[in-house]
């Protein structure tokens, strides 16, 4: 009997990985869709749809975003967690992924353990801007402009629970200058807030910002970002200002629902790598100010990982409520 | 401003470039289509086409993108005055009056007044914005957190001033409306109000889902209880085209309606929505005869829609001077822009002047194409009246599904929408309207979250709200407006009661 249940279960196992590597052999069959856990125009969006398109070509199968937008991303991450395992549904992952897994009190899904990552796709740091009228020029001068008015300066962020209010955060702790947080909704009205000088300081990703300081309405103190930022060269970094280890950097990454099969995954894994080596694709990524990024399966895996607890550290340190 | 004209001319000689013509015309097409299907709004157009650009020029791209938005807004008010059920959401007003010039018998005209009033706002609306555009942005730029509390506060004291039923009920609508809108993550701790742990309303309750459900589902319950014919059916039309005595009363108003757009789109945040209501108003305390009005007044159509109209053009000024988008649909624009390697910023203007100026004057075609494309629609549209209601209530409730379910893909927000039909239909069996919720609805969740930054920003010191003028003025004027309203009131009471002494 027991040999019997070992043999159907063997059976079993063998049928599956040979459906699994089956499946990996006509994969795709259908149009992919490629979820994304924010509105259309954002930056997640637009990195979603530049990789969609040579992925299509590559792939022999249309990849269409799709927005599901809502509570911080995680309903287009249970979406995707809880979609079909087989390779016809892909997330487009960001940083804010790792910032819900402790924002939220509760998930339904585990922000680890129900995705298979496949690969990085791009990386973009967070600019320090502030009103040009602002009495400081880079970030030395910044944090001594902070420490000699405590509580004075503010910084305003798209959000609380945001990369951009927990870039501020992390500024304040390793600086040790008082700095408040103002939320807003939305980059538009915080740029309008720095612009019209209601607010000192603000944290946000390069994309946005970078028309606005090369217009000079807004000056870039420091790049967030271990290195410097190509597309802002003169600007220099929070490290260089004194902070050796401060490093915020905003990714995207694709990652598929647990348990798609492994020949998959790396199938998916090579056709992103294709994608992002061809020089017209590299073009359109830095063109939009992100900085392409590929990267192996685990490697992706253990980022995603060392973010979720650094997020989560900060959050404890600050204090933050989780929702 | 000589100089502006001339910019103006060299872009009307881009915008005419028979690939920018062509793609300003489907975007027009386009825009008036979607505006006519009840929630599938300008968002959810422009996302879906938003790799399609991809293949175009930007110049190209660009214009079709902004010729879906303005003629939305023109497409908008259609279903608005047939059926009641606003196609987007700055035309819930137009709801209001434009139905009921529908109800009776004048559908076709209400649909020429509001086309010919949204032309006329947006070939003002874009001259402005070619003259003062740049001195405009500015202004916007003095608006802080004080002041928007100020402005909102006082469109909240309009509406209260602008509704016709009891005053108890449509303060107690508003205050319904504000609980409404406080559903969602508090932007200033990040907590969860009224949510009840179901993820779907951890961003709020969805605009569309609400009116689409106040107004038009509750609609059709409403007059699906009386049997066919009965009731508050609109009734077959009497003639196509405005009388001259409805001209006359709606062309002051498209005018007011215009320049009222015109500056209050140009403010990010308050757009069209708040210009559509605070004309509303406006109209309403000016005319002679405020009691027409909920029954069918020609200037409660024609302002509001010209307003809409106005606003939807000078919205595009902070985007394209300051970089700043000032609603959903231009921040999908802003992304529009970056798919092509455009950064949005104040810079636009002087590097890609073709890109600028070919997009302002694709603005003044587009809304000549578009009052070309929808003036001979208002005979069509005019002909699915005749249709039986038995026929038309499952295609309207249908519309409504769909179009809920297109805003962000989410079947809850239908259920949503069927809710807030129940929700209508029972608050018009109390008399009670729906207008003052929508308005608390939308700009309660503003004025506190612009209160609160005010004093975070002042460290709680409430003196500010004094010692900023424009924001001292817009409170003043937000408390004396209910002043205004309750005075002829007492009057009116006083003198009966003195009447009523021999």
């Amino acid at each position: 009997m027991k040999k019997i249940a070992t043999v159907s279960l063997t059976l079993a196992m063998a049928t599956t990985l040979a459906a699994g590597a089956a499946m990996a052999q006509a994969w795709p069959e259908r149009p992919i869709r490629m979820v994304v856990g924010f509105g259309a125009g954002g930056g997640t969006d637009i990195i979603a749809r530049i990789v969609a398109q040579p992925l299509s070509d590559i792939l022999g199968q249309p990849v269409v975003v799709e927005n599901k937008p809502g509570a911080g991303g995680t309903i287009g991450a249970d979406f995707v967690a809880k979609a079909p395992k087989d390779g016809h549904t892909i997330f487009m992952m960001n940083n804010g992924h790792a910032v819900s897994a402790t924002l939220y009190k509760s998930l339904p899904y585990d922000s680890e353990k129900s995705f298979a990552p496949v690969s990085l796709v791009a990386t973009m740091p967070l600019v320090i801007t502030a009103n040009k009228d602002l009495a400081a020029t880079d970030g030395k001068s910044l944090i001594a402009l902070i420490k000699s008015q405590p509580g004075k300066i503010r910084f305003a962020s798209v959000g609380v629970g945001s990369t951009q209010h927990f870039a501020g955060l992390v500024f304040r702790n390793m600086s040790g200058g008082e700095i408040r947080h103002i939320p807003y909704r939305g980059t538009p009205a915080a740029i309008a807030a720095v612009r019209g000088g209601e607010v000192e300081l603000l944290f946000e990703v390069a994309a946005p910002v970078v028309g606005q300081i090369k217009g000079g309405e807004l000056k870039a103190l420091a790049v967030t970002s271990a290195k410097r930022f190509p597309a802002l060269p003169d600007v220099p970094t929070v490290a260089e200002a004194g902070l050796k280890a401060y490093d915020v950097t905003t990714w995207y990454g694709l990652a598929f629902p647990a348990g798609t099969p492994e020949p998959i995954v790396a199938k998916m894994n090579a056709a992103i790598k294709t994608a992002l080596g061809k020089p017209e694709v590299r073009k359109q990524v830095e063109e939009a100010n992100f900085l392409p990024e590929i990267s192996t399966a685990p490697a992706f895996t253990a980022h995603l990982g060392s973010e979720i607890k650094r997020w989560g550290k900060v959050m404890q340190d600050d204090g933050i409520q989780q929702q | 401003m000589m100089q502006s004209l001339e910019f103006f001319i060299s872009g009307l000689g881009i915008a005419l470039q028979p690939e920018n013509l062509l793609f300003c015309f489907l975007g027009a097409l386009c825009g008036t289509l979607i505006g006519v299907l009840p929630g599938i709004g300008p968002v959810a157009t422009i996302a879906m086409l938003l790799p399609v650009t991809f293949y175009l020029s930007p110049v190209a791209a660009l214009i079709m993108l902004a010729g879906i938005y303005y003629g939305s807004q023109y497409g908008g008010s259609t279903t608005s005055i047939l059926m009641k059920v606003p196609g987007e959401s700055a035309s819930v007003v137009t709801c209001l009056d434009g139905y009921q010039m529908a109800v009776r018998g004048r559908a076709g005209s209400a649909l020429a007044i509001a086309a010919l009033g949204s032309f006329f706002a947006g070939i003002v609306g874009t001259m402005l914005n070619v003259l003062f555009g740049p001195e405009f942005a500015r202004i916007a730029l003095a608006f802080g957190s004080t002041e928007y509390f100020g402005l909102m506060l006082l469109g909240l004291s309009i509406s209260i001033a602008m509704s016709h039923g009891s005053m108890i009920g449509s303060i107690a609508m508003v205050c319904l409306g504000l609980i409404l809108g406080g559903v969602g993550r508090d932007i200033n701790t990040g907590y969860g109000r009224l949510t009840f742990d179901i993820p779907e309303l951890s961003d709020g309750i969805g605009f569309v889902p609400l009116a689409v459900g106040l107004f038009g589902i509750a609609e059709v319950m409403r007059n699906l209880e009386g049997g066919e014919g009965a009731g508050n059916m609109i009734k077959a039309v009497g003639r196509l085209w405005p009388s001259r005595a409805e001209a006359r009363r709606a062309a002051p108003a498209v005018l007011r309606g215009t320049i009222l757009g015109t500056i209050l789109g140009i403010l990010p945040g308050g757009g069209s929505i708040l210009a559509a209501f605070t004309s509303y108003g406006l109209e309403k305390r000016l005319s002679r005869r405020p009691e027409e009005f909920g029954h069918g007044a020609v200037e409660g159509l024609a302002g509001p829609e010209s307003a809409n109209n106005a606003a939807a053009q000078a919205s595009f000024i902070p985007l394209l001077t300051l970089g700043i988008p000032p609603n959903a649909v231009l921040a999908l624009l802003v992304g529009g822009m970056m798919i092509h390697g455009i950064a949005p910023g104040p810079t636009v203007m002087t590097e890609r002047p073709d890109l600028f100026w070919g997009l302002i004057a694709s603005m003044l075609l587009g809304n000549i194409m578009l009052v070309i494309i929808n003036l001979p629609l208002v005979g069509i549209w005019v002909q699915f009246l005749k249709v039986p209601y038995r026929h038309m209530f499952p295609a309207i409730f249908l519309f409504c599904c769909i179009g809920v379910f297109g805003v962000n893909g989410s079947v809850f927000e239908v259920f949503l929408a069927v809710g807030f039909g129940l929700l209508g239909y029972v608050m018009s069996k109390l008399d009670l309207e729906p207008a003052p919720l929508v308005l608390g609805f939308v700009l309660g969740p503003l004025i506190e979250e612009h209160l609160r930054r005010a004093l975070a920003l002042s460290d709680g010191d409430l003196s500010v709200f004094a010692t900023r003028p424009l924001a001292a003025i817009l409170i003043g004027l937000a408390l004396l407006i209910p002043c205004l309203v309750l005075l002829p009131h007492l009057g009116a009471r006083r003198r009966e009661i003195f009447q009523a002494e021999p």
